[in-house]
């Protein structure tokens, strides 16, 4: 009898939010295979994250990695959604607007509203537009950081570089799969 | 300085599957300042080596023909290191560093091949070999890096044996530590070191600063996080002189008050010059000053834990560097714990503390506390596992 083992590729399920929908859905276009759900035509069960209004898209990292990539709008943060912390996502990337005069109050949502997530999986912050001028440039943020007792990757990106967003990716798995 | 009464130089080099281009280049090379090193041979017959050229198309048959490296030693020109015996990797874009180096190497493989004879009759080479490779002759040490490996080595700042692991007598890994091993240096008299005083002097007074050598010239406006050069560092072998150690009277840094900043600013902006981010010139600094070594004041036992992850959107990632971060943010380190507890080669451990420790990255355990000092929060994932 032949036995053949084949090796299933890991997937991700990953969290991206962010007040600000249009980069969002540019990360998606800028790295994502397809923005179709996945799995569409199997039932969805009580726990499914497909269930939300905002189907995964698919990253395909390479032919053993791929992530399923979940997002919420501001709205739904704002009236206190809790879908994020059900345990079904993998980990989560928070993307913060450098340009936002009030960009320490929306991590601090973002935090508070993820906390049981933040708690559990990896978590990484990318920085959009940044401008250059800004005084201390990523420090900054970091500093942003430490008044609310947070530690995560920071990273300034560009929502348009796939090889910025590829590193949020490859952060998380860096953390994933840390001994 | 080469010896040219040695009977290995210059080698006689046949050449094999090579573009018209490159075969012109390398004869103008063997005939000019390579001169020394290498010689054309007119035949394969004559020759002590052959040249082959990888990209080229042909070439991988002439490797096929014998793919154990029985016979002629081989320069392999390519823009991949190739894995074969009796084989010197010559690595495209060429440079006469690189030729050198290379011909070092194959010097070493010429003299083993010839070495029953040789080595008896010409005294010249014995003292070649003895410099080099004084256990070429003896089976029991057949895994000893090879030369090349030796000189990276030495530039790396690394004794050899711990530059390739997988090369070493692992009895003697486990006897040996590598760490123990490692080279210093002085980051006081390198660039980065400059760049390091310089600038906790001019954030704490709120200045400008610039910085003078005999390579390069940089002014750095530490509010704007940038860095102004007067030459291009996207070259690294052209610009690989601005890390090595300076000499004091040869280095000038001058601090800019308030007042005079803009006008700093706006004498940069209006001449012809280069722009970098500060944080990524200071890593990069960083990693070439300290070239495989750690500072002499650092203690190698010392716990350390990242406070910040380095920005790698905007610096140059070295290799494992995630890996690395995502170890070295989770629990208090030290240089050697790191490398226990993970299989990344010594080199990116420490090209990575170098880079984290020029940019003030790490947060340190007290001496005194048992439970690790931690002033950022404990209740997030990165504190947990």
């Amino acid at each position: 009898m032949n036995t053949q083992i084949e090796n299933t590729p890991d997937v991700f399920n990953i969290f991206i939010s962010g007040s600000n929908n249009t980069e969002i859905s540019t990360i998606i276009e800028t790295v994502c295979n397809t923005s179709t759900p996945i799995n569409a035509e199997e039932p969805f069960d009580d726990s499914d994250p497909t269930e939300q209004d905002t189907a995964p898209s698919l990253l395909t990292l390479d032919e053993n990695i791929s992530f399923n990539i979940y997002t919420t709008s501001e709205q739904e943060l704002s009236e206190g959604s809790d879908e994020a912390n059900t345990g079904i996502y993998d980990g989560l990337i928070i993307l913060l607007n450098g340009a936002n005069d009030s960009a320490l109050d929306v991590l601090e949502n973002h935090v508070t509203e993820h906390q049981e997530l933040i708690d559990s999986r990896p978590f990484i912050i990318g920085v959009t537009q940044l401008p250059t001028a800004i005084v201390g440039g990523i420090n900054h943020f970091r500093q942003m950081l430490e008044q609310l007792k947070i530690r995560a990757p920071l990273y300034e990106i560009d929502v348009t570089s796939e090889r910025d967003i590829l590193l949020l990716f490859r952060t998380f798995l860096a953390c994933e799969t840390l001994p | 300085m080469i010896d040219t009464n040695s009977h290995v130089y210059p080698i006689r080099v046949g050449f094999r599957s090579l573009s018209g281009q490159t075969r012109q280049l390398l004869n103008f090379y063997f005939d000019s300042s390579g001169a020394d090193w290498f010689q054309s041979a007119s035949d394969s017959k004559t020759s002590d080596c052959l040249l082959v050229d990888v990209d080229y198309p042909g070439s991988r048959e002439i490797l096929e023909e014998d793919p154990d490296g029985e016979h002629s030693p081989i320069l392999v020109l390519s823009f991949k290191p190739l894995s074969r015996d009796n084989t010197v990797n010559l690595i495209k874009p060429l440079t006469l560093h690189k030729l050198e180096l290379a011909a070092r190497e194959m010097a070493v493989l010429v003299a083993q091949g010839k070495e029953p004879t040789s080595v008896q009759d010409a005294p010249q080479l014995q003292s070649v070999l003895h410099a080099h490779v004084s256990t070429l002759s003896q089976p029991e040490q057949r895994n000893t890096p090879s030369a090349i490996d030796r000189v990276i080595s030495r530039a790396m700042g690394l004794d050899q044996t711990t530059t390739n692991p997988e090369q070493t007598d692992p009895v003697a890994l486990s006897t040996v530590n590598p760490v123990e091993q490692l080279a210093t240096f002085i980051e006081g008299d390198f660039l980065s070191g400059y760049l390091r005083r310089a600038l906790d002097h001019a954030t704490a007074e709120a200045m400008a600063f610039s910085i003078t050598t005999p390579d390069i010239k940089l002014c750095v406006l530490p509010d704007e996080a940038r860095v102004y050069t007067d030459i291009s560092l996207k070259n690294t072998e052209t610009t690989r002189t601005i890390y090595a150690d300076l000499n004091q009277e040869q280095v000038s840094v001058k601090f800019f008050y308030e007042q005079t900043k803009s006008r700093v600013a706006e004498e940069i902006n209006s001449r012809k010059g280069f722009s970098y981010a500060l944080e990524a010139f200071i890593w990069r600094s960083a990693l070439y000053s300290a070239n495989g070594r750690i500072p002499d004041s650092y203690d190698l036992t010392r716990a350390a834990r990242l406070k910040y992850w380095p920005n790698f959107t905007r610096l140059e990632k070295s290799p494992h560097c995630l890996e690395i971060a995502a170890l070295w943010s989770q629990h208090y380190l030290s240089i050697q714990d790191t490398i226990a507890q993970s299989d990344i080669p010594l080199r990116h451990v420490i090209a990575f503390f170098n880079g984290s420790y020029a940019l003030d990255l790490f947060e340190y355990k007290s001496d005194q506390e048992d439970e690790p000092a931690d002033p950022v929060s404990t209740n997030s994932w990165y504190q947990t596992r």
